[in-house]
């Protein structure tokens, strides 16, 4: 019985596979005819009347054309009553004025994005136009899913375009050509992104008079001071040195840093070749004197099982005075906290541990990448989308207000509903240098940037100390953090002034034999390094942590990332 | 003609019974069996635009990366004891409490704690893991405060690669035993009274009732959810480990879904995933299949 | 029952209680945790200073929350998928449920359709697939889709086919010597006698329907459309996920002060699983009640 139940069973799902092949084969040809279908509109519609318009930057189509994409939406998105994600001003300017009506295939909040677009690439139903990371790039590209741009940018993008994205020094640019060809536009980010600082609480260094850090000697003593001296007052030795260190050790980036060590980038060395970040020989002081650091309480006994948000509390509690972030450390932990107890922060560059000048640096250098179907017939459509936004910024007119806020206080981030955008990588250095050039004449100097003003007034609020509410005072008080004098811009602007701003060299797909180890090297990593810190090994351990990385794939990988960097020269 | 009619009947008898089975069926051939057509990326090398028909055939390759991966022995070591211990403690904690709460004679006290014990199934580990990590700290935590009332040292649980792989299966159970009491609660209502009328004839206690009468009439619950906990030898629960490891403990913490999720972090590996689901699910197979054939070989018992 | 309870009997009661009732405290910590941080202040909960009471009282994280379209929205989708969802699924695991519960010499397919129908449980297509199929349904960004590939639940199936089997094979046997149908026999007998079980798998349906939340992401094209769990992981996801890529920017980093806004993920939470909860005490009352065919009642 049981056998002729198997037997039944066994037929059964033969039936059952050949039912799928067939519903999918239908599919594949249903989408073949489609294509096709889509192909011989677009010829006709470029024999009618295309061709005039074919290389005006802001050429509005004849005949509208409808393209896809999808959306990922911030989590602090509002919209205009009546608007949504799929209708606004944006939306409806792409209609009116390039007669590219612009369709959301989906939406999902950013948090979820890399799910759903997980999904939708693998599922190969993918849209027209699509914002990608430089992961999902690498998966697009190996994949052979996305259309050539070089011959379109070069025809299409508008000569202002073409200047802001590589305003990044061609970073982005580089990032996005595989073997010639171009294959994505990069979303460029500002220039500064993941630089490093170190940031102080400053009404507790005056409370234990403590001279500012000019060496990494000083922070260590800071870090004694805050540890042992009870700057909070309570007479219990409940404070640590250094904070803000999570599991990940993210927070620990600017410490390496100061020992000339990037961990989890690739970097140069003096023969010209590309090293891993994981293996640089600074890392073995640093982590050393951790490790002294956490025998001596300063750190957070705790630290390997907490997550960012776990270890902010640190420091939005009151424990901790001294951590390493970015200038964005304003607005996550420090608004908060400022607003609970009025506390002083100040960011400091990163202090070198010897006479040669500490650099932070930048993870690849592209926030998202927008990149096109392949086979979509109108490639040009994500060019002129992106002269639009450019246009809208830095055109003519200036920036036109009604595409950057909205609603009765202004409070509805506009720009945030473009489907495609990028931005001066400069634009945020450039603020805070607007900032600053008003505040040394003492009054607000015309500025192209429109949030120069909006700094600027915010910090005047600060100074003037009257504020409608505790919200708007930590508005004002991270406004003048983030852009003022001495603020996390001022720094991340010196950085770059000062050639100290790094970025990664290698941006490159996964290599095989990345596909295969690096997860388990970057374990092996996260493990020996906390070991380390927490004095569970000795610092010998770190040379056989080397040892064992080239073993098990790291050598195997520099030697794909060099040959990778030779072909690209 | 009588013979025809002997040919005939049982097909007629039984057409009710298949028919009811057929919305089950459809429904399952549409969204379980056809999908299942898409385990054959596991023998792909699986390319999206090339779709399952033109992606190159790979064979085992990529079962054998995943078991050649540096330290995929310790990972499926870990996942096993883990989920083993969870499926044994997840078995006895309900049982239990559910012959404890069949004791108490106030029903306000039974249906109170039956409600505050199934509260926890319904936070998610992103919001436990926060919570968990304030408990079990070693220099703020409650637990080690109220051990340090009777003298015991404090503890790292969450830091201690031997007392982590604890530390999962006890807040595992913590966490779901409540809401698997419900369903013994339910097996208990259904025993025939009857049956302890007779008990207490023969002058049993509620010892007595409770060996020969309670566990007996709960045993096929048991052993079905037993049998169904084994399927499930090689889910020590992802979502769990993923918010509470950590460097100190990837040793003894470090599970299969843990592992292939970060190796999903640097490529999106679906051929290699779906290998492994399809390993897992064998693994599975073999487990069900095996006390289902033992309790019917042993004991002329059909589990399901 | 007894009238004469002995001494050692009541120690046993009492211990017992004491036990249940610090077991029930030690379950309710987490959630008073919870409740506790969506009436403090932001601050407050960024600092980690709230335990089990509040900190700074306000309401503005329930103000916060209820002010958000999304969050009514959302409730809306889930009640919809909850009722539908139970219904369908119920009558699935009734009607299959029943056939398989017979023996072999009653029912000789009923060993292959139990296996055919177990075997889903076991081995999927997994995601891809599966929403490739839905796609091809054209029900993406529909209810179906959130109610109908769930609907068989087998687990459901082999509980309530084994509840089946316990009940009385004379009253089966009786009913149908009389000339009553299958169907008949089914939901007038079977079901009613089954009160316990169906108040468990009914529980279970509910519950399985409102919490879960990746269905909802991943067949949901618009976040309109989200049911309220789906919702809510939006909001809960975990830092770490979020800062894989490392390299913040200033934007990410505000978007991680929303994110991490303990306070009003702490209120939605809450809200989001107050009507699970209040269903469970309602339903309590199937599990007092003992075989009402029986003779005497326990």
């Amino acid at each position: 019985m049981h056998h002729t139940s198997l037997k039944r069973y066994l037929i059964f799902a033969a039936a059952v596979m050949l039912l799928f092949m067939t519903a999918c084969s239908s599919t594949t040809n249903n989408g073949n005819t489609g294509g096709k279908e889509n192909t011989t509109d677009s010829q006709e519609a470029g024999n009618t009347g295309e061709k005039p318009a074919e290389a005006d930057p802001l050429g509005k189509y004849e005949t509208p054309i409808e393209v896809t994409t999808v959306r990922s939406l911030p989590p602090s998105i509002k919209f205009e009553k009546g608007d949504s994600i799929d209708n606004n001003i944006w939306y409806r300017s792409y209609e009116e004025e390039l007669g590219i009506k612009l369709i959301n295939k989906w939406s999902v909040p950013q948090t979820q994005f890399q799910q759903k677009m997980n999904v939708t690439i693998a599922s190969g139903d993918i849209p027209d136009i699509l914002t990608v990371t430089a992961n999902e790039l690498k998966r697009l590209v190996d994949a052979d899913m996305v259309e050539d741009m070089t011959d379109v940018f070069e025809q299409y993008a508008s000569d202002k375009t073409k200047q802001v994205i590589n305003n990044d020094g061609g970073n982005g640019m580089k990032a996005s050509t595989f073997e010639g060809k171009l294959l994505a536009l990069p979303g460029v980010t500002f220039t500064g992104t993941g630089a490093q600082m170190l940031w102080i609480r400053q009404d507790w260094l005056k409370k234990l008079n403590l001279p500012e850090p000019k060496t990494m000697e000083d922070v260590y003593k800071i870090a004694e001071a805050f540890a042992n001296q009870d700057p909070d007052g309570n007479n219990q030795k409940d404070t640590i040195g250094l904070g803000g260190i999570n599991k990940d050790m993210n927070s620990l980036m600017g410490f390496f840093e100061s020992f000339h060590a990037y961990p989890g980038r690739w970097v140069k060395d003096e023969s010209g070749q590309l090293v891993s970040g994981d293996i640089q020989p600074g890392l073995k002081p640093a982590l050393q004197k951790l490790q002294d650091m956490y025998k001596a309480g300063l750190i957070d006994s705790e630290f390997a099982v907490k997550d960012q948000a776990k270890a902010y509390e640190l420091i939005a509690g009151n424990k901790t005075g001294m951590f390493y972030s970015g200038e964005g450390a304003v607005w996550w932990p420090l608004t908060d906290h400022y607003k609970k107890d009025k506390s002083d922060w100040k960011p400091y560059p990163l202090i070198s541990f010897d006479d040669q000048p500490a650099s932070t640096s930048g993870g690849i250098p592209v926030g998202n990448y927008y990149v096109v179907r392949k086979g979509f017939e109108h490639p040009e459509a994500l060019v002129k989308l992106l002269n639009f936004a450019v246009e809208k910024q830095y055109g003519p007119e200036g920036r036109l207000d009604a595409y950057w806020y909205g609603g009765e206080n202004k409070e509805i981030n506009v720009s945030a509903f473009a489907a495609v955008i990028i931005s001066d990588p400069l634009e945020l250095i450039n603020i805070h240098r607007g900032v600053q050039e008003s505040v040394d004449a003492g009054k607000y100097v015309d500025n192209p940037i429109a949030d120069v003003k909006h700094h600027y007034d915010l910090y005047q609020m600060w100074l003037s100390g009257k504020f409608a509410d505790s919200n708007e005072e930590g508005q004002a008080w991270s406004s003048y953090k983030w852009a003022g004098p001495g603020g996390g811009m001022n720094v991340v602007s010196d950085y770059v002034k000062d050639n100290r701003y790094l970025v990664d060299e290698y941006t490159g797909p996964s290599t095989p034999t990345m596909t295969a180890k690096k997860s388990t090297l970057d374990k092996m990593k996260l493990e020996s390094f906390t070991k380390i810190i927490m004095g569970q090994s000795d610092i010998s351990e770190f040379d056989k942590f080397v040892a064992d990385w080239k073993k098990f794939g790291g050598d195997a990988i520099t030697a794909e990332v060099n040959e990778w960097y030779k072909a690209k020269q | 003609m009588q013979a025809a009619t002997v040919k005939r009947r049982p097909w007629k008898k039984h057409l009710p019974l298949h028919l009811m089975l057929v919305p089950g069926i459809i429904l399952l051939i549409m969204f379980h069996y056809i999908p299942m057509a898409g385990i054959v990326i596991a023998f792909q090398n699986f390319i999206p635009t090339k779709g399952f028909f033109d992606s190159k055939w790979v064979g085992w390759e990529n079962f054998e990366m995943m078991l050649q991966m540096p330290g995929i022995g310790q990972v499926l070591w870990n996942t096993i004891y883990i989920a083993f211990l969870k499926i044994i403690f997840g078995q006895i904690a309900p049982i239990v409490t559910a012959l404890l709460l069949n004791e108490v004679r106030k029903s306000s006290i039974k249906r109170s704690v039956q409600t505050l014990i199934y509260l926890p199934h319904f936070l998610s580990w992103v919001i436990l893991g926060g919570i968990l990590i304030d408990i079990l700290s070693p220099s703020h935590g409650l637990l080690n405060e109220v051990m340090s009332w009777f003298g015991m040292k404090p503890l790292f649980f969450l830091g201690n690669d031997k007392l982590f792989p604890y530390v999962l299966v006890v807040t595992d159970v913590w966490k779901e035993f409540g809401f698997g009491t419900i369903v013994y609660l339910a097996a208990l209502t259904s025993i025939n009274p009857t049956l302890y009328e007779a008990a207490v004839m023969d002058g049993a206690g509620r010892w007595k009732q409770t060996i020969h009468v309670t566990l007996p009439g709960m045993l096929p619950i048991i052993v079905l959810l037993a049998t169904l906990g084994l399927g499930g030898v090689l889910n020590a629960g992802f979502d769990q480990v993923f918010n509470l490891y950590n460097p100190l403990v990837f040793r003894t913490g470090d599970i299969l879904d843990t592992f292939v999720y970060r190796l999903g972090l640097i490529d999106a590996q679906y051929a290699v995933a779906t290998a492994v689901g399809l390993f897992k699910s064998v693994v599975s197979l073999i487990f069900v299949g095996a006390s289902y054939w033992l309790a019917y070989r042993l004991a002329g018992y059909r589990i399901f | 029952m007894d009238i004469n309870i002995s001494f050692g009997r009541k120690v046993f009661l009492i211990c017992n209680n004491v036990f249940l009732i610090a077991l029930a405290i030690v379950c309710l910590l987490p959630l008073i945790n919870i409740l506790a941080l969506s009436f403090s202040s932001s601050s407050a909960a960024t600092a980690g200073e709230v335990k089990l009471w509040p900190v700074d009282f306000t309401l503005s994280s329930y103000k916060y929350a209820l002010s958000k379209p999304e969050f009514l929205q959302s409730l809306l989708v889930s009640v919809e998928r909850v009722v539908l969802g139970t219904v369908i699924s119920l009558v699935v695991v009734i009607i299959s449920a029943y056939p398989l519960s017979k023996e072999r010499t009653e029912f000789p397919m009923r060993t292959f359709y139990v296996w055919f129908f177990f075997v889903t449980i076991l081995f999927s297509g997994g995601l891809i697939p599966t929403y490739m199929v839905i796609r091809n349904y054209h029900m993406l960004d529909t209810i179906w889709a959130l109610v109908l590939p769930g609907a068989v639940a087998v687990f459901n199936i082999v509980l309530l086919l084994n509840f089946f089997r316990g009940t009385p094979k004379e009253i089966q046997e009786a009913a149908l010597v009389d000339g009553c149908t299958h169907w008949k026999l089914l939901w007038k007998i079977m079901v009613p006698i089954s009160m316990p079980a169906l108040a468990t798998i009914l529980l279970f349906t509910c519950v399985g329907q409102w919490n879960s939340w990746f269905d909802g992401l991943i067949y949901m094209n618009s976040p309109t459309n989200y049911p309220l769990q789906t919702y809510l992981q939006t909001l809960v996801v975990s830092t770490e996920l979020f800062t894989a890529g490392g390299n913040l920017t200033a934007e990410d980093m505000k978007a991680l002060a929303e994110v991490s806004d303990r306070t009003t993920k702490a209120s939605q939470i809450f809200m989001a699983a107050l009507p699970v909860l209040v269903l469970y005490p309602f339903l309590q009352k199937y599990f007092m009640k003992g075989i009402v065919l029986g003779s005497v009642k326990g």
